[in-house]
């Protein structure tokens, strides 16, 4: 199957991928009391993100999960606290972040993105020092960070991987979050924060003691902890679409695998994840490593480049054995010994798979 | 329909419909109250008005076979408000339903009451609040608080409710025969209110509101003879429950939540609710998890939980919008622990009250009747109670062919498992003997009547107990031990699988060949019972399969270990090999074998175990000769590290002795290694030396000096008596002077 994409930007924002959406939304909610500075209600907050339909308008389902979850993240919207996000990485953090700026405000561009070279500066503003040495301190010098914008706009500001950042740099939005300001000491002023204005936060649990949030921080926000997908149809759902959408945006040429093999990934994945099989009769160790759904959806997609650069475009099982040993085993020997063992027990369960079992077991060794 | 005549429909178990109730009375005022009890429970009515005594409790109604009615009565229950309002308005209170000597007929036997234990799992206590919330919470807190609309709403409600299952049920249906039945019994006796003399506008007639539009209408038959209905001898008693017991077998949702409300309805603050249960929750939470939460978060709790309720469209939060707002506030939850604690709050664990006297319950019923089929009644009622000791024969089997021994040990320990909460016997696995004395059991009246309100049969009792301690034992030997036993000595098979589940999640994290080691040695215990017990054994080969694939996993990791480590698994790979040995056909792979030989030929290991794997692998016969005497040359090579050698001996003969005795060849590189010592390597060495041959017997010292004087052509006769003889002074003081001893 050859896949053609015309649109030459990797990846577009989610207020421009779902236009047509939020539009119909916004019709259908016309008469719909809404929050100060939100474009939408509320309940067409959470359709746009759960799917339904708007004025004869379809609208897809952004986040695959428990609806309570994304009923929880809104409603934190509409009161004093911000908004963290937390999970294992791959778990729809950031995605459910973005189009909740999408719904919300119509704009999920203003971004910070937390890493340990994060300076006071990226939190509330810095300086065009051309113009602050020609012309002195004044507005026009001034560079806006996202949350200044927000603030000034009644809008939401997101802050990815916040926990990357160093703990006085976290501290930082102490102020921006209590005193809903940011002051201006060399402008002898300060910005208020509109009605809207809020900030959601992303962090990754097995980034959260890199960087500890300080309890005073902590306490400034509601935390949501996305989990991964609860069922094994979800999940083969999410990958197969995920898989789909790269493939088309880097023009793999290959095949989506079948629905069966898919399936057989993700069961490794989950079953790996949690400690025993689908039946939970067999029982064997955790892997170290996450085992995340991103990772499920990068062994497809690495099998599918594989088949189609040097297969036939079709993925096989050797495909999936490569793309299954390097995503698995990261350099860890305890995952190794957890691999093997998992293969060896489930290798005497499963007729179907010994194939694939097989290949796995001879990369190992 | 009967316009005048004054029905209320209400819900079971709903303050706000003992609230609403309570305001119709006081405005009515009526003269007589009938209400939809069986009528055999009028005789409990008077003992409930009694002082001391405290809802929960039950009027139950049980017969010989183990049928019962239960009807449950909470202070918030309309039924028991309507009680207490006619007794302190000095007005008449009457039971009208169909007596449950009637209605029980219509029962099946319940053989286990019990819920399974997972009702206590964070999984089931959500699906508890959901159906909670779902069913009640909008019912009972969304609808106005006026009497006569809420009322009203109900009818509504409830006509539906009736339409839809009345439409699943067969015509012929018995429970569909049981409700028409009832009403019209229920209606006779209003019929012989009025005939009595009683105004219509006296009376007030309290009934579900499922009946409701049954009783208002004219169609129900009221000719028949009710007294020909099939009925059965009933015992009539108030009993003992609580909070948990009312949850976990009669399924009723968040009993302690709805003492809340009915609190908050009678003080006019309803508001109120959601935040004292969020200052309860936190209460609790700051308590047993030792997690910060100020009233800051309290506060922000209460502003996430109201804005939830506004987007599920709910008048108040209910108690999954407060549980998720005060999870969503505590930034590190561990969300089950939350969930399990919050059971205090919406479940809750309060008792009842009622004097001794009233003390008469199925457990107790139960409890006499297997001692009078197992013929204890001399053990248990004999006057010389202080001396009155059984004994039996486990395998005894009497002229009907019947185990009767088995089965007093198997009721006896489940008596013990019930007062005293831990694994006994004092049995004697050669004979199969068993002795127990009767002053263990002098307190079990009592002891049993406090276990009634959880349970209705001795093994129910101990079944619950039994899978408590299942939920609490983290430790893989007591599992495989204490717990399995105690399982099977009380017969309660349905505990094996869920213990079992529960040993392979330990087996697969653990890291620990000791461990491991001795789970084998507890199930192989265990093994010796089947022929008595008779259970099935294949749950116990599972867990076998499954330690066998942990231990192949983990004991080339484990082996990579210290001496004093080395020293304690000597002794338990030994006996795991031992014991695979016993099941041939364990494992197609052979991986317990394979792993011998990797470890054997592996020179990072610990030399001790090293050197015994080596002698497993020559006792199995697994590698040919010319492979085991290159190994053998290699480890006392005189590039070998010298400790690591002799302890590689030590390893190599800690077990298999025989191994030294059949293979000659051995021993020449023995004696060619140590020949090549210096004295002082060698004295340092002497010590390991020592101690490997440490525990050979009189005959294999002498088999082993045939040996060396063959090689060394030395006089047999002379090194024979050098070996048996005792060390000379100087030696000794020698050997005293070491200085390395481990």
């Amino acid at each position: 199957m050859k896949l053609e994409n015309k649109n030459t930007k990797m990846r577009q924002f989610a207020e421009d991928l779902f236009v047509q959406e939020l539009d119909a939304l916004r019709e259908e909610d016309k008469k719909e009391v809404k929050p100060q500075n939100w474009n939408l209600s509320p309940k067409a907050v959470k359709k746009f993100i759960m799917g339904g339909q708007a004025s004869g308008v379809e609208i897809s389902q952004k986040y695959m999960g428990d609806e309570r979850l994304v009923e929880i993240a809104i409603a934190t919207l509409l009161t004093d606290s911000a908004l963290l996000l937390v999970g294992e990485p791959g778990t729809a953090k950031s995605w459910l972040s973005e189009n909740l700026c999408a719904a919300i405000c119509g704009d999920a561009k203003k971004v910070i993105q937390g890493t340990a070279g994060t300076i006071e500066e990226h939190l509330k503003y810095s300086w065009n020092y051309a113009l602050l040495i020609a012309n002195g301190p004044n507005m026009d010098s001034l560079i806006k960070s996202p949350i200044y914008n927000a603030m000034e706009t009644g809008t939401i500001a997101r802050f990815e991987e916040l926990s990357r950042c160093v703990t006085e740099i976290q501290d930082a939005m102490i102020s921006i979050l209590s005193e809903k300001n940011i002051a201006i000491p060399e402008l002898n002023t300060q910005v208020y924060a509109q009605k809207g204005f809020s900030i959601i936060a992303t962090a990754n649990t097995r980034d959260m003691g890199i960087h500890d949030m300080s309890s005073a921080l902590k306490r400034r926000f509601n935390t949501v902890y996305l989990p991964l997908p609860k069922s094994i149809d979800d999940e083969v759902e999410i990958v197969t679409k995920r898989a789909k959408n790269i493939a088309h945006t880097y023009q793999i040429q290959a095949d989506i695998p079948a629905q069966e093999l898919i399936k057989r990934v993700v069961t490794i994945f989950r079953e790996l994840r949690q400690g025993h099989d689908i039946d939970k009769k067999v029982k064997f160790n955790s892997m170290e490593q996450p085992l995340s759904t991103a990772e499920a959806i990068s062994v497809i997609t690495g099998s599918m480049a594989m088949s189609a650069c040097f297969g036939s475009g079709q993925v096989n099982e050797k495909n999936l054995a490569i793309s299954l040993h390097t995503t698995l085993i990261k350099n860890n020997e305890e995952d190794s010994i957890v691999w093997v063992e998992y293969l060896r027990q489930m290798n005497k369960r499963n007729d179907d798979w010994k194939s694939l079992h097989a290949q796995c077991l001879d990369l190992c060794s | 329909m009967r316009p005048e005549l004054q029905v209320c429909g209400i819900l079971h178990n709903s303050p706000c419909s003992a609230f609403n109730l309570v305001k119709a009375l006081n405005e009515i005022q009526p003269d007589i109250v009938l209400i939809e009890i069986p009528s055999d429970f009028q005789s409990l009515i008077p003992l409930v008005l009694v002082q001391d005594v405290r809802p929960p409790f039950i009027f139950q109604a049980y017969d010989l076979q183990g049928r019962s009615i239960n009807f449950p009565l909470t202070i918030y229950t309309p039924e028991y408000q309507a009680i207490i309002w006619a007794a302190q308005h000095k007005k008449t209170i009457r039971c009208i339903d169909l007596p449950a000597c009637h209605q029980i007929v219509y029962e099946k036997f319940k053989p286990n009451l019990l819920q399974n234990t997972k009702e206590e799992s964070p999984d089931c206590l959500m699906e508890h609040i959901e159906e909670f919330d779902r069913k009640y919470e909008n019912l009972i807190l969304n609808l106005e608080h006026q009497p006569e609309i809420f009322l009203a709403s109900i009818q509504e409600i409830y006509q539906e409710f009736r339409q839809e299952h009345e439409s699943n049920l067969n015509r012929n249906d018995r429970e569909l025969e049981l409700i028409r039945l009832r009403e019209s019994y229920m209606m006779k006796q209003i019929e012989d209110t009025i005939e009595e003399g009683y105004a219509l506008d006296q009376i007030f007639v309290i009934v579900g509101a499922y009946h409701l539009k049954a009783i208002k209408s004219n169609e129900l038959e009221t000719n028949q003879d009710f007294l020909k209905i099939a009925k059965t001898e009933v015992t009539i008693n108030l009993a003992y429950t609580s909070y948990d017991n009312l949850a976990n077998l009669y399924d009723w949702k968040a009993p302690k939540y709805r003492e809340m409300i009915w609190k908050h309805l009678n003080q006019n603050s309803l508001d109120r609710l959601p935040l004292e249960y969020l200052s309860e929750l936190a209460d609790i939470i700051r308590r047993n998890l030792n997690l910060y939460l100020s009233s800051a978060h309290l506060i922000s709790a209460l502003e996430l939980a109201n804005a939830l309720a506004a987007i599920r469209n709910h008048k108040f939060p209910i108690l999954n919008d407060l549980h998720e707002s005060l999870i969503t506030i505590c930034s590190d939850p561990d969300i089950e622990e939350i969930i399990s604690l919050a059971k205090e709050l919406f479940i809750g664990y309060d008792k009842g009250y009622l004097p001794q006297e009233y003390h008469n319950s199925l457990l107790l019923q139960d409890f006499n009747y297997q001692i009078e089929l197992l013929q204890l009644n001399s053990f248990f009622y004999s006057k010389a109670k202080h001396t009155e000791q059984i004994e039996l024969d486990l395998r005894k089997v009497d002229n009907k062919g019947g185990k009767i021994d088995l089965k007093k040990s198997i009721f006896l320990h489940r008596l013990w498992l019930i007062l005293c909460k831990f694994y006994y016997s004092n049995g004697n696995i050669t004979n199969w003997n068993e002795t127990w004395n009767y002053t263990i059991f002098k307190n079990i009246n009592i002891t049993l009547s406090q276990h009634s309100i959880y349970s209705n049969t001795i093994k129910d009792e101990a079944s619950r107990i039994l899978k408590n301690y299942v939920i609490e034992t983290a430790e893989l030997q007591e599992l495989c031990h204490d717990i399995l036993a105690t399982s099977i000595f009380c017969d309660l098979s349905h505990i094996y699988e869920e213990v079992s589940e529960l040993i392979k999640t330990k087996i697969a994290t653990s890291y620990s060949l000791i461990a491991l080691a001795d789970a084998i040695k507890n199930l192989d215990f265990i093994l010796n019972f089947k022929i008595i017990y008779e259970f099935n054994t294949q749950f116990i080969y599972d867990i076998f399969y499954q330690i066998y694939i942990r231990v192949c996993s983990i004991i080339s990791r484990e082996s990579h270990c210290s001496n004093a480590k080395a020293r304690d698994l000597l002794p338990k790979i030994q006996y795991l090999d031992f014991s695979f040995q016993q099941y041939p056909n364990i494992d197609q792979y052979n991986l317990w074998h394979k792993e011998l030989i990797n470890i054997c030929q592996n020179n990072t290991v610990n030399p001790l175990i090293s050197g015994f794997t080596l002698s497993k692998i020559i006792e199995h016969d697994l590698l040919q000769e010319t492979i085991i005497n290159n190994e053998i040359q290699f480890r006392l090579s005189e590039n070998q590290h010298i400790e690591k050698a002799t302890l590689w001996v030590e390893g190599f003969i800690s077990y298999n002795v025989k191994v030294l005795i059949t293979k000659h060849e051995i021993w020449f590189v023995l004696v060619r290694f140590i020949e090549q010592l210096s004295p002082e390597l060698f004295a340092e060495n002497l010590i390991y030396l020592r101690r490997a041959f440490a525990n050979c017997d009189r005959d294999t010292k002498n088999k082993i000096a045939e040996i060396v004087c063959q090689i060394l052509n030395l006089d047999i006769n002379q090194v024979s008596d050098m070996l048996l003889s005792n060390l000379s002074e100087e030696d000794l003081n020698y050997m005293a002077n070491l200085k390395k001893f481990i």
